[in-house]
């Protein structure tokens, strides 16, 4: 009965990490739609995010950091949509796959030569300074600890998520990017620009994964290979959920990261880091067109 | 019958591609298959080839039911086709886009090749000669070591028949081989098809050139948003008032 | 019309040589292949030549990833998994056997994977089938491990269990009957086989070859025929979460594999000498000049799986099932309506490549003088660098991969001792330099040269000397 005792809490950490992986599966079904490109370094920019978030907490107060740190992820999402994607005409699936997995890369080893290969701590957004560090408030809430930070990570997501809605619905601009998605050739006809708004997809998707590294960087501590798992899990979300399907997509990694964290938690403790691929793989092979979207076919 | 389908049906969600068609291939004969844009023709001989697989409804080659084949093993019982696209293996020369044809009757495996036994070198020799005569057929010989990719667009729809005839077909499907070919690469096409025609190869062909598909074809199948809507010599089809109302409500809107 | 035609066409002449001539020049790059290979010891220092030991691993690693990526077109983001399958197999069984009380678990796994492998071979079943029977080839392999129950009964409940599977699932009982006799013949050789090993205190290196690539393609049996059913992105990231899985497992299976912290050390080296006749090692003596030591017999040994590798891999792509991937690459549905099963042959290259990384591996854990593996040399990283290399020598060039590997492993072995100097660089300290090297060298070569650098390069040259004959010309005629 003692693991069962553990639940609620396993389940408040899966969805704080369910809500890193939605905001991820955002970013890739933007991305997806907009270019028909998988994004291979969608996890790295939350890992800048973080990084950049960890290392200016510890200096400035969030003010500075939050918008800094976004701004290097939007900044990284241009350059590799101005340097990497648009040079690259008529490119095959294989070379577009390798292609982003070379930025991801390249990311990643730069964020190792700047800030090293440890991780960094940072501190929570809401605490209380005790003794020199800052610690983070806790309630008490159905038998598990939730700490103000992870509160804060569902609030973002909740906020980012309500503002894609608003923002592909209601303004002419995702408008425009969602004629871009359906049809390339229609939406350059009646005078869409179709690389500007390639960019602009990298621009958003890359903002996002940075916000999402924003809030999570006091949880998990900013490392410079986090992108990984996060990438791959915030992919899984977005087949799970039908690719371009943004409410599926945010549906489906909030329960995979529960998922994740119970499994992870209660079965397998060794091999929790391979929960997530082991998820991956399975819905892969069995659904790849989606779990939550309903088949296009009889 | 060679090829036959029995109330063959394909739907693409709400859309209903190839409705209820039953037609017949008779061994030896050409016949054609007609209808306005997005009639189904693709569709169905997709549908027929493998490539997709059907919603309801049989497909029988010689007799066997192949509607849960998949393309390759329709291939092995004698069905050829070219595609719409063209679809030439871009990365080869066009003889060896012809030796790839050679595939379905051919048998060495990977541990043969690898290991160059005998069994290789015999039937590679085969398949040589084979795609030599088909490049000869369709007068591409002095071009065979050239890539694929740089043949102009009339010589790679008469690769692709190459390529197909290679796999020593009985019946071999034709998507749209006139479309953007010129009048006189039209013509060398159809006589090229009487000549396969008379070599006994059934063929069932796809095409917009009315006057082409008049002049070879034996019989004619028209179709019409999925629909069956005439079969017949190609003089009744001309003057079938459901053939002509298809086509000029097609051309209406 | 016909001179438009020639117009478009690239490449320069296509004289048909003439075809005696056209096979020797294809034998001329092996035997200088072969000059090079027997006397660069003579001329290497031992640094140089570990070095090589090392491109020569990676070489057939590439070598078989462009097999599948090059020329069959299917990307594998995971194949250092099974580079790291071959050299952990062969790491265990030579240097620490698997203990008395793993090894029911073990082989019953072992036989678990095989017997559902050979079940899928023999029924090319998919979806409820397919699971249906591994939950009862799990279960019956279950059965194994219960010491009450004598091993006849389990055999004979197998067979009769799969039988009626076969039976009622209309999948063919005699092949289902097969898969279940199999597994538990399997399980029980394998508990003796490991039994033996751990008694005499470590099999063979060839036994690790051996063993290692049987386990590698029945892995990559199964997970091929699953996985390369899907395309893309889809099957990228299928592979990729395959190798990070394996990974894992190697850091976290600490009662078999020594888990991340250990590793296993002290693998014994191949002694290659000792397995051939008195006469190839009176040759390699002469042709290396001295007495031969451990390191340069490893180089032999290496060298010689790379010569064969590449000398296979050159046949495959000339016949007529390397016509068949190239097709698959080109399209998949002209392939298949030629009668290219196109995917038994996307897994019969997965399953090759996969196999030529096993060895590869196992080359790699008997390495002389070093004898030890770590996960870490078999992650994600790895798989990448492995593409790295295939992507710079030229996709579907076999020759290209081997300056892909050599090139890449030059490199890495620069920018680690660039590491090792400690440079500063306004004021930052260097490190970590590779992934940004490398994630360059991708990004660049995809973009600027996206057949390869050897491809790249001679065409870039054929195109200057077209262009310095038509200048040439023209100051002739002017
Ligand atoms: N893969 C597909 N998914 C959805 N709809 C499809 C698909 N393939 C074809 N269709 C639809 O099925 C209908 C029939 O298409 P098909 O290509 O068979 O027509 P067709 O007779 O070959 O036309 P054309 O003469 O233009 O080649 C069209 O409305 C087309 O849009
Ligand atoms: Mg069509």
């Amino acid at each position: 009965m003692d693991l069962l005792a553990q639940v609620p809490q396993l389940v408040v950490s899966g969805i704080t990490l369910g809500c890193i992986y939605a905001i991820v599966a955002v970013g890739f079904s933007i991305i997806y739609s907009s270019t028909q490109v998988i994004n291979f370094a969608q996890g790295e920019f939350v890992m800048i995010g973080a990084m950049v978030a960890a290392v200016l907490l510890a200096k400035t107060s969030l003010l500075v950091a939050f918008p800094a740190a976004v701004a290097s992820g939007c900044l990284a999402g241009a350059l590799v949509a101005l340097f990497v994607l648009i040079p690259l005409k008529r490119a095959s699936v294989i070379s577009l796959i390798i292609i982003t997995i070379g930025t991801s890369i390249m990311f990643r080893g730069l964020a190792q030569l700047f800030w090293g290969e440890s991780a960094i701590p940072a501190p929570p957004f809401t605490g209380v300074a005790v003794q020199g560090y800052v610690e983070d408030r806790e309630f008490h809430l159905f038998g598990a600890y939730i700490r103000a930070q992870e509160l804060w990570v569902i609030g973002v997501t909740a906020l980012l998520v309500v503002g894609m809605h608003v923002f592909f619905r209601y303004t002419l601009v995702g408008q425009a990017m969602r004629a871009c998605a359906i049809n390339q050739l229609g939406a350059r006809i009646v005078g869409i620009n179709a690389r500007r708004m390639i960019t602009a997809s990298f621009i958003m998707a890359a903002g996002l994964g940075a916000v999402a590294g924003v809030v999570v960087s006091p949880v998990f501590y900013a490392k410079c290979n986090m992108g990984t798992a996060l990438g791959l899990g915030g992919f899984c979300a977005a087949v799970l959920g039908g690719l371009g399907n943004f409410a599926g997509g945010v549906a489906a990694g909030i329960i995979l990261g529960i998922v994740e964290s119970l499994t992870g938690g209660l079965l397998w403790s060794d091999y929790k880091d391979a929960v997530a691929f082991v998820i991956l793989l399975v819905i892969l092979l069995i659904r790849p067109e989606g779990v939550l979207r309903k088949r296009a076919e009889a | 019958m060679l090829v036959e389908t029995k109330a063959l049906t394909r739907r693409f969600g709400g859309l209903v591609a190839v409705d209820q068609v039953d037609f017949q291939v008779r061994r030896g004969q050409t016949k054609a298959l007609i209808g306005p844009n997005g009639a189904g023709k693709t569709t169905l001989l997709n549908l027929v080839s493998g490539l997709l697989p059907a919603s309801s409804g049989d497909i029988l080659i010689r007799g066997r039911s192949v509607v849960s084949c998949g393309p390759h093993e329709i291939a092995a019982l004698g069905l050829a086709r070219t595609f719409q696209n063209v679809q030439l293996f871009e990365n080869m020369t066009v003889k060896e886009n012809v030796m790839v044809g050679c595939h379905a009757w051919s048998k060495q495996g990977i541990a043969s090749g690898a290991l160059r036994w005998i069994g290789h070198w015999r039937e590679e020799k085969l398949i040589e000669q084979e795609a030599e005569r088909q490049l000869e057929f369709v007068g591409l010989s002095d071009l065979a070591d050239f890539p694929a990719h740089s043949l102009p667009f009339g010589k790679q729809r008469m690769l692709e028949i190459a390529r197909a005839l290679a796999s020593r077909p009985q019946v071999l499907l034709l998507d749209e081989p006139a479309s953007g070919l010129s009048t006189r690469e039209t013509s060398e096409l159809a006589e090229l098809l009487r000549q396969i025609s008379v070599r006994g190869i059934t063929i069932l062909l796809v095409d917009h050139d009315m006057q082409f598909v008049m002049d070879i074809s034996d019989e004619v199948v028209v179709l019409d948003q999925g629909r069956k809507i005439a079969e017949g010599t190609p003089a009744e089809i001309q003057v079938n008032p459901r053939v002509i109302a298809a086509y000029l409500g097609a051309e209406a809107k | 019309m016909d001179g438009s035609g020639s117009k478009r066409i690239r490449g320069g002449q296509a004289a048909p040589v003439r075809l005696r001539n056209a096979q020797v020049l294809n034998l001329l790059p092996f035997l200088f292949f072969l000059v090079c290979y027997a006397f660069a010891p003579r001329v290497v220092n031992e640094a140089q030549l570990t070095t090589i030991i090392y491109i020569g691993i990676y070489v057939l690693l590439a070598v078989g990833l462009n097999l599948l990526m090059g020329y069959a077109g299917q990307i594998s983001l995971g194949h250092a998994a099974f580079f790291g399958i071959g050299a952990y197999t062969s790491g265990i069984l030579t240097a620490k056997p698997i203990a008395n009380e793993v090894i029911p678990g073990v082989s019953v796994g072992f036989a678990v994977l095989s017997a559902v492998a050979l079940f899928l071979l023999l029924t090319r079943v998919s979806g409820w089938k397919l699971g249906v029977g591994i939950v009862l080839l799990v279960l019956l392999g279950w059965l194994h491990n219960l010491s009450s129950i004598a091993p006849a009964i389990c055999a004979a409940c197998a067979v009769v269990v799969m039988g009626v599977f076969g039976l009622v699932a209309k999948v063919g009982w005699s092949r289902a009957c097969v898969s279940g006799a199999v597994l538990a013949i399997l399980a029980n050789v394998s508990k003796w086989f490991l039994r033996n090993t751990l008694e005499r205190g470590g099999a063979s290196p060839w036994t690790g070859l051996l063993v290692g690539i049987f386990l590698t393609a029945v892995i990559s049996y199964l997970i091929g025929s699953q996985v390369l059913r899907l395309r893309g992105h889809y099957l990228a990231m299928a592979t990729l979460a395959f190798g990070v899985i394996v990974e894992i497992v190697f850091r976290q299976w600490t009662a078999v594999t020594g888990g991340s912290s250990d590793g296993i050390f002290n693998i014994p080296p191949i002694q290659f000498f000792s397995c051939i006749p008195g006469f190839m090692r009176r040759f390699y003596e002469m042709a290396a000049g001295k007495t031969v030591d451990l390191r340069t017999q490893y180089y032999y040994l290496v060298w010689a799986f790379v010569f064969i590798a590449i000398v296979l891999a050159v046949n495959i792509v000339r016949s007529r099932v390397g016509r068949a991937f190239r097709a698959v690459h080109s399209s998949e549905q002209a392939a298949a309506s030629l009668g290219v099963d196109t995917a038994r042959y996307k897994v019969q290259v997965f399953v090759l490549s996969a196999c030529m990384a096993s060895v590869a591996g196992t080359l790699h854990a008997h390495n002389a003088g070093i004898g030890y593996i770590h996960p870490s040399e078999f992650g994600f990283m790895v798989s990448v660098e492995l593409v790295v290399m295939v992507v710079l020598g030229g996709m579907a060039s076999v020759w290209g991969s081997l300056f892909g590997a050599a090139a890449i492993q030059t490199l890495k072995d620069t920018l680690l001792d660039l590491e090792k100097t400690n440079p500063e660089f306004w004021g930052l300290k260097l490190q970590g330099l590779d992934p940004i090297v490398f994630g360059a060298v991708l990004i660049v070569v995809m973009i600027v040269l996206p057949q390869g650098l050897v491809r790249g390069f001679s065409d870039g040259l054929s195109a200057l000397w077209r262009g310095a004959g038509r200048i040439k010309k023209q100051q002739g005629v002017g």
